[in-house]
C-alpha cells in the first residue's frame, strides 16, 4: 500500500501534510482492534427491517 | 462468498445521512446497494456493468462511489473483512476473499453531489484513524 500511496504523493490534490495523514491512517486501519462505530443494514436491504429501527438501536 | 453476497453497514453518520433521504430515494439507493452486494467485488461490478461505480483516486484513494442515473446522489464506500473483534480494510490491489471474516461493503457518505461532496469525503478519509 505504502507505493501505491506514494504514487499520490506528487498529485495536487494533496498535500504534504496530507500524504502523511493519509499513511498514517492506513496504518491505524490495518492495526489490531481499530473498529469503527456502525450500523448493520442487511436488513433494510432485505425489506424486513426499517431504517429507523436500524438506527434506534444502534443509539 | 455467501448466497447472499455481501454484508452492508453504515460507518458513523452515514446512516444517519441516509434517513434523511425520502423513501422513494432510498428505495433507488436500496436497489443499487442490493445489485453491488452480489457482485463478487463491488468494487468492480460485473453481473451489473451499468453500476457507475467509480474509484476516488484523487480524493480518497481505496474508497468508491456509485452515482445514479439522472440522479445527483453518491454512496461512497469501502470493502472491509470483519472479524469478530476488529476490521480491516481491503486494499485497492486486494482480491476479496473467503475466510474466517465476514466481507462488508461500508458505507461512509450518503450525500447529493455539490462544491464540497468530495472535501468531506476526504475529512472522513483522514478521520478515519483518529
Amino acid at each position: 500500500m505504502t507505493d501505491y500511496l506514494l504514487t499520490f504523493s506528487g498529485e495536487d490534490e494533496f498535500t504534504a501534510e496530507e500524504v502523511s495523514e493519509i499513511r498514517h491512517r492506513y496504518e491505524r486501519a490495518h492495526a489490531p482492534g481499530f473498529k469503527p462505530t456502525f450500523v448493520r443494514l442487511d436488513d433494510w436491504l432485505d425489506e424486513t427491517g426499517s431504517l429507523d429501527t436500524l438506527l434506534e438501536g444502534q443509539a | 462468498m455467501s448466497n447472499k453476497g455481501w454484508g452492508v453497514i453504515a460507518e458513523e453518520e452515514a446512516g444517519d445521512e441516509l434517513a434523511s433521504f425520502d423513501s422513494y430515494t432510498q428505495n433507488i439507493i436500496r436497489s443499487a446497494l442490493n445489485d453491488l452486494r452480489l457482485e463478487d467485488d463491488p468494487r468492480f461490478p460485473a453481473r451489473r456493468p451499468a453500476l457507475d461505480v467509480k474509484h476516488l483516486e484523487h480524493d480518497a484513494p481505496g474508497w468508491f462511489r456509485v452515482k445514479f442515473f439522472n440522479r445527483h446522489i453518491r454512496v461512497i464506500y469501502r470493502l472491509l473483512r470483519l472479524y469478530s473483534d476488529e476490521l480491516d480494510e481491503y486494499r485497492y490491489d486486494e482480491v476479496p476473499w473467503d475466510g474466517d471474516h465476514e466481507n462488508v461493503i461500508s458505507i461512509v457518505q450518503v450525500c447529493y453531489r455539490d462544491d464540497m461532496t468530495y472535501r468531506e469525503t476526504r475529512r472522513r478519509y483522514r478521520r478515519t484513524t483518529r
